[in-house]
């Protein structure tokens, strides 16, 4: 390494943001560059499709950091620079316009992108992604009061786009594949339930109904389904997952496997290259195999310990995933590991909206899914950080206090 | 704005300086002063939970640390703003910088 080395990092979101500051925090003297192709600074994506767009949450709260705070600790944000090419024999990274940019050691915070419709009518201009700023500003500006929109995918971002515009007095209609909205992410029970308050606040749902065609004259004014079926629009928002960005890894000699291969400290098979936040699947100490967490918090937290781990902190990523929503009046949170799980017990009253399902394999804890109740979510983090045996009788009761856990 | 003898038997108060509720809280030895509203949905802060530098937002549980505002723990996403602290005498004054 050079006397003053110099450390790369590419992705200027949660992940990336997080290392470059936390660097700086703990006394990294060399140099310090993040690189974004997104223009604004390093911002949060959550209130994406939550508060800011129901345009109740100005833009400038969304990010991280206010610009100062990154000259002031010497951060050199290079924003709207796309990388084109890593070339770690060189290391080095080729950007979009051929400069060629040094490193001495690299962290790849590249996240994911939407994946893409491919269906007829596809390349309309009324259908939407949602992932950076500017896309949330366009569904917000085309999706006005009395207008139709239409929702592919009964995922998270599906769920949260239909409560905001439903909220906005939008006409919503959400087409998913599964039984239940949200059944593989917080299981059938917690998504039938949740399906619920969104159809009593008025949102429409097509389940088991896949899109064949979008047909309109120069837009998307009708999407057909393969049951024959047929609904009309004025807009359509597409959230059908997401894909890793890993394309300027190709040739790199990089492994990766539908995301960056990292182990418990960050670490990619190739020296002076790291990974964090959704674009790594990570080496869990307490799990067989490498796991991969789209949420927020990982970002935060996986871009944190990249940054230790790159200043030869050896400290292993071992955390409880954790997340949330928010979809109308509900507030969810899930605190656990995507294992098998055997048995599910439950807690409190669907009706009153607050209540807990959990999810375990054997006498342990796997996962907690918690409707309007951090409470609970917090007793889940304690007893799966502590790999701790519980007794399900007592999660089911409401007599016995949880926090008796802590 | 208050008196050191307002948070003697409970260390986090609300007070309302200037139109903003602000929380004020006593932690060791020092004084800290932030937004009493949560980034997240807006919940009460100084109604929540104080453990060290940490609180805890009595709502859906979001964590800051007092001290600086940085978020400890979502549902908020956005940092939590402070305030500095001056204590004169008997009294704790908050700095408003706008
Ligand atoms: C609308 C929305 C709502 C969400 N809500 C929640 C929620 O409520 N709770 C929750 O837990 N999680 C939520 N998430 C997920 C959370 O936002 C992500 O997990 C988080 O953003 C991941 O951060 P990251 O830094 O790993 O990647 P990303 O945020 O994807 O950032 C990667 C960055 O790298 C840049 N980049 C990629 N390739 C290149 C390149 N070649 N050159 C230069 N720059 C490049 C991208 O432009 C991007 O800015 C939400 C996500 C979205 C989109």
């Amino acid at each position: 390494m050079s006397k003053t080395p110099t450390f790369v990092i590419l992705g200027s979101s949660t992940a990336g943001a997080f290392a470059a500051v936390t660097l700086r925090k703990e006394g990294f003297a060399g140099r310090v560059i993040l690189i974004g192709e997104e223009k604004e600074i390093p911002y949060a994506r959550p209130p994406l499709s939550k508060q800011y767009l129901q345009r109740e949450r100005e833009r400038e709260r969304l990010h991280l950091w206010p610009n100062e705070f990154y000259s002031e600790r010497k951060i050199e944000l290079r924003l709207g620079a796309r990388a084109r090419r890593v070339i770690p024999r060189e290391k080095e990274i080729e950007m979009e316009n051929g400069e060629r940019l040094r490193f001495d050691h690299l962290l790849i915070a590249t996240g994911m992108a939407p994946r893409r419709l491919a269906l007829p009518g596809s390349d309309l201009p009324n259908i939407f992604y949602l992932r950076t700023l500017e896309d949330s500003d366009r569904i917000a500006e085309a999706c006005q009061p009395g207008s139709r929109a239409v929702i592919i995918g009964g995922g998270f971002i599906g769920m949260e786009v239909a409560a905001s515009l439903r909220q906005k007095q939008v006409d919503v209609a959400v087409i998913h594949r599964d039984k239940v909205a949200l059944e593989r992410a917080i299981g059938i029970e917690a998504g039938r339930i949740l399906t619920e308050y969104h159809r009593q606040e008025g949102v429409n749902f097509y389940p088991e109904a896949e899109a064949s065609e979008i047909e309109g004259n120069g837009r998307a004014e009708r999407l057909h389904l393969r049951s024959g079926h047929s609904v009309e629009c004025d807009n359509v928002i597409v959230g059908i997952g997401a894909t890793p960005r890993i394309e300027t890894l190709e040739g790199s000699g990089i492994e990766t496997n539908n995301g960056i291969l990292v182990d418990e400290f960050c670490r990619t098979n190739i020296e002076g290259i790291s990974a964090a936040g959704d674009v790594a699947h990570f080496r869990h100490p307490r799990i067989h195999g490498r796991i991969h967490v789209e949420h927020w918090d990982n970002a935060r937290l996986h871009g944190i310990a990249a940054a230790n781990n790159m200043l030869g902190r050896h400290i292993p990523y071992s955390p409880v995933p954790f997340f949330w929503s928010d979809q109308f009046d509900v507030n969810i949170q899930y605190a656990g590991f995507p294992l098998e799980w055997s048995k599910s017990v439950h807690r409190g009253s669907t009706e009153e909206q607050s209540f807990s399902a959990f999810m375990l394999g054997g006498n342990k804890l796997v996962a907690g899914v918690c409707f309007n109740r951090w409470k609970d979510r917090r007793v889940c983090e304690k007893l799966l950080s502590q790999d701790a045996t519980v007794d399900p009788a007592k999660l089911r009761d409401e007599e016995f206090d949880l926090e008796g856990f802590l | 704005m208050a008196k050191i003898s307002d948070l003697s038997a409970h260390p986090m108060k609300k007070v309302r300086v200037s139109g903003r509720d602000i929380a004020l809280v006593h932690v060791g030895e020092q004084y800290y002063a932030f937004d009493n509203t949560c980034t997240h949905k807006g919940g009460p802060l100084a109604k929540g939970e104080l453990s060290g530098e940490t609180v805890t937002c009595p709502w859906h549980g979001g964590m800051f640390d007092v001290r600086t505002g940085d978020l400890l723990h979502p549902p908020p996403v956005e940092r939590l703003r402070t305030y500095p602290v001056r204590i004169t005498g008997e009294d704790i004054e908050i700095e408003f910088t706008d």
